[in-house]
Formats: C-alpha cells, sequence, structure tokens
C-alpha cells in the first residue's frame, strides 16, 4: 500500500496530470475574470484547494476542479518526493539539484506571495500628509476611545467579514456590544429627500437618521468597489443604545458617549498604519501634445521617519517606484486640480516580503541548467577528442 | 503547509493604537503658505418666487417654491462620492423613489439631456411617478455634473404643476451656478492660512465635520459637556428667522414667528451691528448662536451642549464669534 503510494507520488505522471490540471485552470480562470471580476475569480480558482460549483439559487455547492492551491501543493510534494526517491549525491547531478531547487523555489515563493503580499494605496492631495495606507478592497469597522497617550487613539478593528455574518460582535476592550442588523455588501448611501422618502430611516440614532440606504450588487469590475453599509445596534449592559448606520459613504466619524468616555466609530477602508509619514509635495501630471493621453505621472513626496532621523524628498514615477521600510510605493493615479480641489495623487503600496524570491529561483534554475548542459559538453568534447 | 498557512491569513479583531488623525483645518495650517484647499463657493441667481431655505446636514443649499393650495417644490444642491460611470444606477435610484421599474442602460442613458450648469456640461433627467400607492404624483428634475471633487446633483422636486412651471427658470439657476474658489490672499501673501482668531485656550480642537469650519470641545463640567461648531456661508442662507427657528428645532423647541424675534435676538458686536446672539433653552440643554456678517460670507457659530457646561463658556464663546478669523 505504501509502495503503491510512493509510487504515485513520485511518478511522472502525477507531474503530467498537475501540469495539465494548471493550464486548464489558468485557462478557465482567466475566462471567468470577465463575469466573476479579478478578484473573485482569483479567490474562486486560484486561492482555492476546490473549485466550487454552486447552482443558480442553491445553497451547497460541490466541487468540480481542483484549485490553485491543490495543485500547486501536489506539485510540490511531487517534485520533492521524486527528488528524494531518485537523489544521488554526485557532480554529474549538481546541475539537476540546483534547478529542481529553483523550480521549488518558485512555488513556494509564489505560494508566500499569494498568502503574505498585501496591496494597499495612499491617496492625498497636495500638502497632505498620510502615516497609513488604505485597502483598495477591504474595508473595517473601527471603534476609537483617546489612548493612554492622548496623541494617539486605541483602536478596535472589526473585520468586513464578521459583519457579513450579520451577528452579534463581543470584545473585551468595548463597553457594549455590536449587534449586525443588516449588512450591505455595496451600496449607496444617500441624504434624505424631501416628500419622496417616506419610509422610515435606517437608523434610529447619528447620521442614519437623515440618510436612505439603497442596495446594489456586489461589484465586480477592476475599477469599482464595493461600498459596503451595515446598521448596527449597540447594546450597553443597561440596554440598547439605539441603531446607527455605518457605510464608507458617511465620510466621518460617529460619536457615542459612555461613561467619561468618548467612543467614535466608522466603517471605512481598511487601514495599514505605518511608522513614518508620507506628504504630497507636488504632483506633475503631463499629456502627449494633442491628446489626452498621459505621458508623465509624478509625485514628489516627503519622508518623514523620526526613528530613523530621516526627512528627505523623493520623486514617484512610472518604473521608479520608492522602496522604503519593506513597501513599494508606485504611481497609480492622479486627479487634476479643480476649483474645488487641489491636485489629488494615488500611490499603490505594496508589501511583498517574498518579492525576491521568483527572481532567486529563476536564477537558481537558469543556473542548474547551465551546469547541467555544461556537464554534457564536458563529456561530449571529451568522448569526441577520445574517438 | 498551504494549509497552515492558509489559516494564517484568517482575519481577526485588531487592537492597536495609533496616532490621532488631525483634524483639517490643524492638517491645512501645517502644510505651508499657499497649500490651503480652497474650498467651494457657490453663488447663483436666485429666480423670482423661490425662497432659500439654507444648507442642511444633507445638501449644500435647498430652496422652496411655494404654488397653489398649500402645494410646493423644493430645489437641493446636493455632493455625493464620485458616480461617475455609474449613469444607470443614478437614475435606477431616483426611478426606485418614485416607484417606477427599473430601467435598461440604453433606456437610461436614452433619458438624459445636455444641460449647462455654471458654464460646465452636465445631464438632466426628467421622472414623474408616485413614492407610494396613495401618493400624488412627483416630478423630480435632477442635473448631474461629475467633477473630480464628486458628482454634483442639482433637484427640483415636488408637486407635477408647479416643477412644470419652474422647469424653464430651474435651468435658467443652472446657467447662474458659479462655483468659485474661495480666494486665498492670505495664502498668496504668504501668510499662515490658519484662522487667526481668539480660539480659549481650554477648548479642544475636533475633526470639523460636513459643512464646518471647525468644531471645538468646551471643559467638562462633571457629566456635563458642550460643543463648539463654526460653519461658513456665502449667504445668510435663508434669514435670521429660518435659522433662529432651526436652531430650536435643534433644541426640541416649537417655532417662533417674524414678531418673536425682536425679543430673542441680541447684537453680538457694536463694531459689526449685523452680527446678532441668539441664546435659547429648553430643560438642561442650551444653545448660544451667533450669526456674523464678514467680508460678504456669513459665518455661524453655535455653542450647543448641557446648560452647565454651556453658561460658563459664554463670555469665552461671545469673545470668539467677534473675533476677526
Amino acid at each position: 500500500m505504501l509502495d503503491r503510494f510512493i509510487k504515485i507520488i513520485t511518478s511522472l505522471r502525477l507531474t503530467v496530470i498537475c501540469l495539465s490540471c494548471a493550464l486548464v485552470l489558468v485557462f478557465f480562470g482567466t475566462l471567468a475574470q470577465v463575469n466573476e471580476g479579478l478578484y473573485l475569480a482569483q479567490n474562486r480558482w486560484f486561492r482555492s484547494f476546490f473549485v466550487l460549483w454552486e447552482p443558480e439559487g442553491g445553497s451547497w455547492r460541490v466541487p468540480i476542479f481542483p484549485g490553485g492551491y491543490l495543485i500547486g501543493t501536489v506539485l510540490l510534494v511531487n517534485l520533492l518526493a521524486a527528488h528524494l526517491k531518485r537523489f544521488q549525491l554526485s557532480w554529474k547531478k549538481l546541475g539537476i539539484h540546483i534547478t529542481h531547487a529553483g523550480i521549488i523555489l518558485l512555488l513556494v515563493g509564489q505560494l508566500t506571495t499569494d498568502l503574505l503580499s498585501k496591496e494597499t494605496q495612499m491617496r492625498f492631495v497636495e500638502g497632505e500628509t498620510r502615516n497609513y495606507t488604505e485597502s483598495a478592497q477591504k474595508n473595517e469597522l473601527v471603534f476609537m476611545t483617546d489612548a493612554a497617550n492622548t496623541a494617539e487613539d486605541e483602536i478596535i478593528s472589526l473585520p468586513e467579514s464578521l459583519l457579513k455574518s450579520e451577528t452579534e460582535i463581543q470584545q473585551d476592550k468595548l463597553p457594549f456590544r455590536a449587534r449586525v442588523k443588516k449588512y450591505y455588501i455595496n451600496s449607496i448611501v444617500r441624504p434624505r429627500g424631501p416628500m419622496v422618502d417616506t419610509d422610515p430611516p435606517p437608523a434610529s440614532k447619528g447620521l442614519g437618521t437623515q440618510r436612505v440606504v439603497q442596495p446594489l450588487s456586489e461589484a465586480k469590475s477592476m475599477d469599482e468597489r464595493n461600498m459596503p453599509a451595515a446598521i448596527i445596534e449597540l447594546i450597553a449592559p443597561q440596554g440598547s443604545l439605539g441603531t446607527w448606520l455605518v457605510s464608507p459613504w458617511l465620510g466621518e466619524t460617529q460619536e457615542l458617549k459612555l461613561g467619561n468616555k468618548t467612543w467614535r466609530f466608522a466603517f471605512r477602508f481598511e487601514r495599514v498604519y505605518t511608522p513614518f509619514s508620507v506628504q504630497l509635495l507636488k504632483t506633475t501630471h503631463e499629456v502627449y501634445r494633442g491628446t489626452e493621453k498621459p505621458k508623465n505621472f509624478q509625485s514628489r513626496i516627503r519622508v518623514e521617519n523620526p526613528a530613523r532621523h530621516e526627512n528627505r524628498e523623493v520623486d514617484i514615477y512610472m518604473n521608479n517606484p520608492l522602496r522604503y521600510e519593506g513597501l513599494t510605493f508606485y504611481q497609480y493615479q492622479m486627479v487634476d486640480a479643480s476649483p474645488s480641489t487641489l491636485p489629488t495623487s494615488i500611490l499603490q503600496v505594496v508589501k511583498n516580503p517574498s518579492w525576491l524570491t521568483p527572481y532567486v529561483g529563476c536564477g537558481l534554475v537558469a543556473a542548474g541548467l547551465l551546469v547541467q548542459f555544461m556537464f554534457h559538453l564536458a563529456g561530449f568534447i571529451k568522448k569526441r577528442r577520445f574517438a | 503547509m498551504a494549509w497552515l498557512l492558509a489559516g494564517c491569513g484568517k482575519e481577526a479583531i485588531r487592537v492597536y493604537t495609533a496616532p490621532k488623525d488631525k483634524p483639517p483645518t490643524q492638517q491645512m495650517a501645517e502644510q505651508g503658505p499657499g497649500k490651503r484647499p480652497p474650498p467651494a463657493h457657490l453663488s447663483w441667481q436666485l429666480p423670482k418666487g423661490w425662497k432659500e431655505t439654507g444648507p442642511s446636514q444633507l445638501s449644500l443649499a435647498s430652496f422652496s417654491i411655494p404654488g397653489g393650495n398649500g402645494q410646493e417644490a423644493q430645489v437641493s444642491i446636493t455632493r455625493l462620492g464620485l458616480l461617475a460611470g455609474r449613469d444607470t444606477m443614478i437614475v435606477n435610484m431616483w426611478r426606485e423613489q418614485l416607484g417606477l421599474e427599473p430601467a435598461s442602460s440604453e433606456d437610461a442613458v436614452r433619458q438624459f439631456q445636455p444641460v449647462e450648469v455654471g458654464g460646465e456640461k452636465g445631464s438632466l433627467f426628467d421622472l414623474t411617478g408616485k413614492p407610494g400607492k396613495d401618493a400624488e404624483p412627483v416630478r423630480i428634475v435632477t442635473a448631474m455634473v461629475h467633477r473630480p471633487d464628486g458628482s454634483w446633483f442639482y433637484k427640483l422636486s415636488g408637486d407635477a404643476t408647479i416643477v412644470e412651471a419652474e422647469k424653464p427658470a430651474f435651468i435658467e439657476f443652472l446657467k447662474s451656478m458659479q462655483m468659485k474658489a474661495e480666494p486665498v490672499e492670505t495664502a498668496a501673501a504668504g501668510e499662515q492660512p490658519k484662522p487667526k482668531w481668539r480660539v480659549p485656550g481650554e477648548w479642544k480642537e475636533l475633526p470639523a465635520g460636513q459643512m464646518q469650519v471647525a468644531k471645538f470641545a468646551t471643559p467638562e463640567r462633571g457629566s456635563a459637556h458642550a460643543e463648539v461648531f463654526v460653519s461658513v456661508f456665502p449667504s445668510d442662507t435663508g434669514g435670521t428667522l429660518a435659522n433662529v427657528n432651526r436652531w430650536r428645532r435643534q433644541l426640541g423647541l416649537a417655532e417662533v414667528t417674524d414678531q418673536d424675534l425682536t425679543s430673542l435676538v441680541k447684537p453680538l458686536d457694536p463694531a459689526n451691528p449685523e452680527a446678532m446672539l441668539v441664546e435659547l433653552t429648553n430643560s438642561n440643554k442650551k444653545l448660544l448662536g451667533a450669526i456674523v456678517p464678514r467680508g460678504g460670507s456669513y459665518w455661524f457659530y453655535k455653542l450647543l451642549g448641557d446648560s452647565e457646561a454651556v453658561v460658563p463658556e459664554k463670555e469665552a464663546f461671545v469673545a470668539f464669534a467677534k473675533s476677526n478669523p
């Protein structure tokens, strides 16, 4: 039984099956992005162990194809097992060992990139300073109160996934429970109009008493993001504190005074704080003459890091990102000045701890193949000389 | 391994400390000369018969148009997040309000007519429907302009007969709209754009809300607390009576008429005869409101909170409202 298992797990046939499955998966996963959108398709086809299919209107799902994680894991195990089984400590096999190490590094690197990398954005108008980046996809419900250091806030951040389940959320630091009464994955929140909005407001307290929530279907295209909304009831030990509407649409925090503490809360784009600050000094937006085609997007920024006594100016433009403190800042988008706004720049901020692995992996594969080829060439030349 | 790593990615509640967000006014002040984003100042030519009802928490400006038989129509100006490219959704949002079936993308686009809003190109659509089963027919004429700072909506809504009669005036009103940046003379002269007003030392600046220039918390007196709000508008937003009644409603008091105003409104500053102060009380809540015309704009100051916290701050509030920003 074990022999049979080892035979299967080390077989070249399994490698071919895995590569074929990967080929099919990439093909259909790419096509699926048309209807499902980039992020949903990536999660469903590549960041999963099985691709699940759900019948229309059904509440159950069945696996129909191995997902990216499963194919990658089996391929990695197959590669390692085969290599161990056939391992020979010999100079002649050095090239093979290096090549295999490179492929293993590529596979592991891809997995770690997928799991550990994080893409966020930094958006500011000229003159503004940011010490955080924001997710382009995720949102968080935050409750904030003064920290011991009054220049800081103590923040309790609830991920959006907790709100989706529409349950009651409790956290030791919070003097109340948050019961999610209704969650909208995508919405538009607009002011209540006179005469036409006759339904009761969505919330009994705060800004929600003056707003209307209209649900929207989930955003799928790459240039759209979901703007969720939720109706939450805050419940203190002494009873309900009312229902509140929370949504990134509101653009401001709401306040609740409880005892001698003031709590501020907001459903906002998920933030990642940085130990340094970035100020946007100047934006440059050049287009090709006579067209609207962008020629150059450029942001001049000031990086200030008190811990490193650093205060310097940097230019970020296409193909010239800033790499700093494990983050890479790319120029992403720009909004021109108008009578009511200063020019705005949006930087794409990428954190990828394993960004070097593809370079090292490819280098190892190339080196391994070169070594292996040179051994063969040397042997061939040797044979010809004695022939 | 993948299972383990995948497990690490599970989202959890995070508790952490982070620097407070700086109030916008403070942030702008720190940006240095010439860096303050000039807020848009709206101005317009008011059509005959229209009455300004002032901005609300929801709209930047609103107007009422009285008709016969107690009927009326309203006009409002609202700015939302940028909704460019979502025209079908916008039209259907309005259609849903009026109890109409959603329109397809082609039908929605067909409903748009070009319109000029203060020299900029906008789109206009015109819908009539019944918001409820037994409701009277309501007509909504909406003009929208997508700008980098958001999508602007100008809405004429109400009784269908009045809307029909006022539509030409509404179109002219849109043409007269001027969205000017506030002149930033101080910045151009190289001065700090931070307001020069005298903020009492014990007041704590808070992030200003929508339509506010600044917001402060006054010192707490036991469990009593109060806050100061400052807004500035290019007009008196409907007049003294409208503003006093708005403040009275916030305190849960009944509205008053013109005749009652003389006893409620007191002069604020002998140097500025038009500046006025209002003091309102309802049980343990108190509101001090000041309207100060200054340099073609109207500054609105409001101190609102528990009486125990408001009364000791009255003198400081009056001095603050009188100080030139």
